[in-house]
């Protein structure tokens, strides 16, 4: 009897653990796990929704290289709603430039709320998705005009974009995944100039652009 | 009885006495008297008739202050108590504990007459004692061994006095014949039960071996249990934490079984392994700001001081109390911070530490009730209330305090 009551005890104590718990409020908590596996192709990240008070309408990841992540105008995945609490993974692929400090964090909308996990951050080694430019236009404008480029895994981040007419750098009105919008600044250069877009450190140049 | 618990449980989530609430549930079922049993202490014992016949059964344990004219009997748990006057029997004995004597008190120990003396050694000869005095079977006659007291010198007036120790010099006087001497022995149950047992030993052509420590017990003790914890920590305001988790440790409990056995000095080692749990939050202009506090604290809690047996250890319920010490193993606090903003957003920050640390002392008491399922072998049940310093905050002010409530179940061999 003896050896079972001290077998009972000591099992009892090493069992024992108290979990932490959280105290209700009015919107899910969205926990920060970690980045993992950065190789050239992306990177690995997870987060956790600890607690939630009723359906999440969506949750995912943002990131940017400069300043704090949003949703509204930094780089996304979404991962959907859900209705419970859990862990949560994916992996980046695409909108990472190579060299680039990110800063990353998970993310969670419910109502009229966006709750932000901790900021992480990491040495991006690019991405396997790499951005890639279709077509813009017009293809000809005078100062003033604005133009539309076509593409794909394209930077949301206008911090994270540049275009440029000739040597000069242009006005970036929005940018989107598929699609950039820029306006031309004064410059002195006309006629011909060759169009650059960079988004997330690479730099494509989809065609001549005449500058009126 | 199950009911009865789920009422207690309900009332404790709805009341903030909660833990008080429950030490007193506790204490009140361990303690309500059961039917049949009476107020005398019985312990499983015999008498000796006058014509030497032994019966067992269970013998009124007794203390210094009992009237020694008198031994209360019962031949069984159920059975009437019978009262026994020196003159009905020659003697007593409670098992394991004590041996009394019925013998004629000399002319010096008054009231004289016929009373029951404690057996503290025999052979050769014998020493009892009287109440607070020794007596010494020397065969022929009982020698009273009277205490020490201090008489004056130099007339009325004078105010030295001499410390007079006649009982020496009556030992030295019987010791005579084996060379021996009480010179250095003060008056105590120890000291003249080991130069009578040297001089039973020399008359008895047997070497004497000294027994230090005869009549100390020890005992062992394991439990485990449940332990439900609040600390309070004046933070930016005051927080309250919670922490819950099974509990267990290891003790020792000492006891003095020929003199007061009811009574034990006992020292545990509690493991400790808590997630104190705490919220905060405050209104700031345009930010509530909400952290969830958790501090992970590991100890290893020292409760000592004694315990108050009501009953014979057989089946008692008991008190205990005393002062604890609670130095930590590790120590840690993570505080998840969320900044709700007024534009609807809410930033989280996980940060770690930021805070001191110090070992809890503070004072319990607990009541319980002790079973011998065995021999050498009790089972207990025990509530165990303790109020200390917190873990958190500087040692040097008091801002952090402690209460637990532990449920305890254990065995004592």
């Amino acid at each position: 009897m003896k050896k079972n009551f001290f077998l009972w005890v000591a099992i009892a104590l090493l069992a024992c653990c108290t979990r932490e718990e959280i105290t209700p409020r009015h919107y899910p908590r969205v926990m920060s796990r970690g980045t993992y596996d950065v190789d050239a192709n992306g990177v690995l990240v997870k987060g956790e929704i600890t607690y939630t008070p009723g359906t999440i309408d969506d949750h995912g990841f943002v990131w940017i290289s400069v300043g704090f992540p949003k949703i509204e105008d930094c780089d996304k995945l979404s991962l959907g709603p859900r209705d419970n609490a859990g862990a949560f993974e994916a992996r980046i692929d695409r909108n990472l430039g190579d060299g680039q400090t990110y800063s990353i964090r998970p993310y969670a909308t419910y109502g009229d709320m966006v709750v932000y996990g901790e900021t992480m951050k990491f040495d991006s080694q690019g991405c396997r998705v790499r951005p890639a430019i279709t077509g813009f236009s017009p293809t000809e404008g005078a100062i003033g005009d604005t133009i539309t480029v076509e593409g794909t895994a394209l930077s949301r981040s206008v911090p994270s974009t540049t275009v440029m007419l000739g040597s000069d750098v242009m006005q970036i009105i929005e940018t989107s995944e598929t699609q950039i919008r820029f306006k031309i600044l004064y410059t002195q250069q006309s006629g011909e100039l060759d169009l650059t877009v960079v988004s997330n450190g690479y730099s494509m140049t989809p065609g001549k652009f005449t500058l009126l | 009885m199950i009911r009865f618990f789920c009422i207690v449980h309900e009332l404790r989530t709805r009341s903030r006495f909660c833990i008080y609430l429950s030490v007193l549930t506790c204490l009140a079922v361990l303690l309500l008297p059961k039917q049949g049993h009476c107020q005398i202490d019985f312990r499983s014992g015999y008498v000796v008739g006058l014509n030497g016949d032994t019966v067992k059964g269970f013998v009124a344990y007794r203390n210094n202050k009992l009237d020694s004219r008198e031994a209360a009997f019962k031949k069984d748990a159920k059975s009437p108590v019978t009262r026994y006057t020196p003159a009905e029997i020659s003697g007593f004995g409670i098992f394991g504990i004590s041996t009394y004597r019925a013998v004629d008190l000399p002319p010096e120990v008054p009231p004289t007459g016929r009373a029951f003396a404690k057996v503290l050694t025999q052979g050769y000869y014998t020493l009892y004692r009287y109440h607070k005095i020794y007596l010494l079977d020397a065969h022929d006659s009982l020698v009273a061994l009277l205490p020490p007291k201090n008489e004056p010198v130099g007339g009325p007036d004078s105010k030295v006095v001499k410390r007079v120790r006649r009982y020496i010099g009556v030992l030295n006087y019987v010791f005579l014949d084996c060379q021996q001497n009480a010179n250095e022995a003060p008056y105590t149950d120890a000291a003249l039960t080991a130069v009578v047992d040297r001089y039973n030993a020399c008359k008895e052509n047997r070497p004497f071996i000294e027994q230090k420590g005869r009549g100390l017990n020890v005992d062992f003790v394991v439990f485990g249990g449940y332990s439900a914890a609040k600390m309070t920590y004046d933070y930016l305001r005051r927080v309250t934490f919670e922490g819950n988790s099974a509990t267990g440790g290891v003790g020792i409990e000492l006891s003095y079984l020929r003199g007061f056995d009811k009574l034990r000095w006992s020292v545990e080692a509690v493991f400790i392994r808590k997630t104190y749990q705490g919220f905060y939050d405050h209104d700031y202009a345009d930010e509530t700001v909400r952290q969830d506090i958790y501090a992970n604290i590991t100890s290893i809690r020292i409760p000592f001081g004694l315990r108050y047996n009501l009953k014979a250890p057989e089946a008692t319920p008991y008190f205990r109390g005393g002062l604890s010490w609670e130095p930590r193993i590790s120590s840690s606090v993570r505080t998840v911070e969320e900044r709700e903003l007024n534009t609807g957003e809410v930033l989280t920050e996980e940060i770690e530490g930021g805070f001191d640390y110090k070992n809890p002392k503070g004072f319990w008491f607990a009541a319980g009730y002790n079973k011998r399922v065995a021999a050498g072998r009790d089972f207990f049940v025990e509530v165990r209330y303790t109020m200390t310093q917190g873990y958190l905050g500087s040692a040097l002010i008091d801002d952090s305090r402690n209460r637990s409530i532990d449920f305890l179940v254990g065995i004592r061999f």
